[in-house]
């Protein structure tokens, strides 16, 4: 009966059993075991000892220099007069005195600790009042003691002393080398005895010095009569000289200068040369100008560029007037129709160059008449 | 081609200032399209590249004209308040007040042609002070740097308020030591040797309002000498000068302007000559305006100089300051010997 029913069964039937069977075995039975939380709560153990904040001085308390007034996180109060901060907003003192809690009208959100120099003085001082300062240095009395003081140099002034002084020596040098320069040269343009042409030759390193430093010759013959002055009333002022004779000197050296001052003068790369009047050189100008103008025709050679540079380098022409001869008569390149060729032989050079004009590439063949004659 | 037909080509009635002298210069700025570009250009191969920005040639006269046609327009106003000036009494109020006007009327009619915008731009050094729309860039650029250095280091260095209360600065004030055969203008704030402050500096005041022969007093002042006494600082009167006669074009005090008349010297120079461990000094130069009034009979100590008193007694009012510093070095003492000053003291390099 039972095997009976069973080859009844539909096979639709048959089909629902055996999916109900494979669903029992695949799936993953959940399973309940002994756990325990991994972590704690997110504030617990965190908290740490106490870090002893706080005043550590009181209003009117009497201070030390680098005691302690508070101790703080972030600036509860800032540092006022007298008083510093450090990395961690601790409020030190920088003077000794009597501690103040206060306020200024100038910062109105900010409390200030500060220290005041004297018992009964309030801070802050008022805002346009001068600062109460104290000096706090002691004086070396002892002589030994002092001059050891004022011998001592710190690392970098040690390290660095030798050279100094080498350098200055060095300076020295230079300028006494000058001096002789200018004694021996100046008599070939003016006539001096032997004390003017000391004094002479000291004006003109002088002179030198300030237009190589950038002062107009004008100038620096002002500032150099200036100083000489100035020293012999500091002289008088010292009581090395008598007022009568400092003036006598003051007038003798006028005179020397102003003789020196007619007589030379320094050119744009500061060369020592004659003064010239006005007339003179517009005419020397001219001619060197009329002669420049002559070699213009013929082509460039080595004997003809160095006559040419020196007729420029020429006390009347000034820094840029030299550029501007010196591009016109002794230029490197002739312009364009100057030498252009076609013959590979005569060829000196081959340039390639965009033409904008254009848009392509030109290139030009030059002989030598360009570059000038070797 | 050039642009200029209006008002901005004629130097009839306008300072010659107000336009470039240099041809080149001139064709670059009023031409409306830039030929050949910009007048820097040295390369001939950069100035053949050059092309002007699209639509320049038709914009650039369009806005030359509206700006010089306005222009006019200020220069007709300025001719009513010319007339009204010349109807007001000498010295009034409204005299003044007219003046003024004028001033910043004669600025506004320059302040947008090219050739005075070039000037204010590139040849700032050879500026014509004489004209107000120069004065006024000037101004502006000195409001845009200087003022501002020299009042953060007045006040980070404390000369305000330890030597005057404040200050409100309306000049520029520049210092060099032109004794020195290279000379710089010194930076206010700055630590200069001794070597370089051994003899007076020359002061430069620049005024930006129109000032034809205006008096100024200048102190220099250092209230940094140790007064070991009362254990604190005391103040000493360096420099003293009164009644210098200065003017926007003539603004510089040097030798040839103090040797003209002695009597401007309230006190001779003394050079800083600062002691070994004590703090740097600062010396203060304080410039005042003195509203045309001379000084008369003023006496001044050098040590224990109260400069506050001296001010208010003779009624002055600072318009410009600067600050130098100076500290103790190996030249001290040569300085020293030349004045005929004593040895300085020398202090414990630990301070208590």
């Amino acid at each position: 009966m039972q095997l009976y029913s069973i080859a009844q069964l539909t096979p639709r039937v048959v089909g629902r059993a055996c999916s109900a069977l494979l669903r029992n075995t695949l799936q993953v039975n959940q399973v309940r075991t002994a756990t325990k939380k991994a972590a704690g709560s997110k504030t617990h153990m965190q908290d740490s000892k106490g870090r002893r904040l706080g005043p550590k001085k009181q209003n009117n308390e009497r201070v030390k220099v680098g005691q302690i007034l508070i101790r703080q996180r972030g600036t509860k109060f800032y540092p006022g007069e007298n008083a510093g901060i450090g990395k961690d907003h601790t409020i030190f003192a920088l003077e000794p005195g009597w501690v103040r809690y206060y306020l200024d009208p100038f910062h109105p959100k900010r409390k200030f600790i500060g220290v005041s120099l004297d018992r009964d003085t309030p801070l802050p001082t008022p805002h346009f009042e001068p600062r109460r300062r104290r000096f706090g240095c002691v004086e070396l009395t002892d002589s030994w003691q002092a001059s050891r003081e004022e011998e001592r140099m710190s690392r970098k002034e040690y390290i660095a002393f030798p050279e100094i002084l080498s350098e200055k020596a060095k300076r020295d040098a230079r300028r006494i080398a000058k001096a002789d320069f200018y004694k021996k040269a100046l008599p070939e343009f003016v006539e001096l005895s032997g004390e003017e042409l000391d004094i002479a030759a000291a004006r003109m390193v002088s002179v030198e010095a300030m237009v190589r430093g950038g002062k107009s010759l004008e100038d620096a013959r002002f500032y150099t009569s200036y100083n000489y002055g100035y020293d012999k009333s500091l002289e008088v002022q010292r009581g090395e000289l008598s007022a009568a004779s400092a003036e006598s000197v003051k007038a003798q050296y006028t005179e020397i200068a102003e003789k020196l001052d007619a007589a030379v003068v320094l050119d744009c790369r500061f060369k020592l040369c004659k003064s010239l009047t006005e007339a003179e050189t517009e005419a020397t100008r001219n001619d060197i100008l009329a002669q420049l103008k002559a070699t213009e025709q013929t082509p460039l050679n080595a004997e003809l560029k160095a006559h040419i540079a020196s007729l420029i380098d020429n006390q009347v022409f000034d820094l840029s007037s030299r550029v501007k001869l010196r591009r016109r008569f002794l230029k490197p390149v002739a312009s364009e129709p100057v030498g252009i060729v076609q013959d590979d032989k005569k060829t000196r050079a081959v340039i390639q160059r965009w033409n904008y004009k254009e848009n392509k590439v030109e290139v030009i063949q030059r002989s030598q008449e360009a570059f000038g004659v070797n | 081609m050039s642009l200029a037909k209006g008002v901005w080509s004629q130097f009839s009635r306008r300072s010659p200032s107000l336009g470039v002298s240099s041809k080149a210069l001139k064709t670059a700025l009023l031409s409306p399209d830039l030929p050949n570009g910009p007048v820097s250009f040295k390369k001939r191969s950069s100035k053949i590249q050059y092309q002007s920005p699209i639509g320049m040639e038709q914009v650039y006269p369009l806005a030359y004209e509206m700006m010089e046609k306005r222009s006019e327009q200020v220069y007709a106003k300025i001719d009513q308040i010319t007339e009204e000036i010349n109807s007001a009494e000498d010295g009034s109020d409204l005299k003044i007040k007219l003046l003024a006007k004028k001033d910043k009327l004669l600025a506004d009619a320059e302040k947008f042609n090219p050739e005075v915008l070039y000037k204010v731009q590139f040849a700032t050094n050879s500026l014509d002070v004489t004209q107000p729309v120069y004065r006024r860039a000037l101004k502006e650029k000195w409001e845009s740097y200087a003022k501002m250095l020299t009042m953060q280091r007045l006040e980070t260095l404390n000369v305000i308020p330890d030597t005057l209360p404040t200050l409100e600065p309306e000049v520029d004030v520049k210092i060099r030591f032109a004794h020195n055969a290279i000379e710089t203008y010194v930076e206010p704030g700055k630590i200069l040797s001794s070597n370089v402050t051994s003899k007076p500096p020359v002061i430069e005041i620049t005024e930006f309002e129109e000032v034809q022969h205006e008096l100024y007093t200048v102190l220099i002042v250092n209230p940094d000498i140790p007064d070991i006494e009362n254990d604190t600082f005391s103040t000493t009167l360096h420099w003293g000068l009164k009644d210098i006669p200065l003017s926007n074009v003539d603004n510089v005090i040097d030798p040839k302007k103090l040797l003209e008349d002695e009597t401007r010297e309230l006190i001779s120079y003394l050079p800083p000559t600062p002691e070994k461990n004590a703090p740097t000094n600062r010396l203060a130069v304080w410039v005042f305006r003195q509203n045309g009034v001379p000084l008369e009979k003023v006496e001044v100590t050098r040590e224990f100089f109260n400069i506050r008193e001296f001010v208010e007694q003779n009624n002055l009012q600072a318009v410009g300051a600067h600050v130098f510093r100076s500290t103790w070095d190996r030249n001290v003492n040569r300085v020293r010997e030349l004045y005929g000053l004593p040895k300085g003291r020398i202090f414990h390099r630990v301070r208590r």
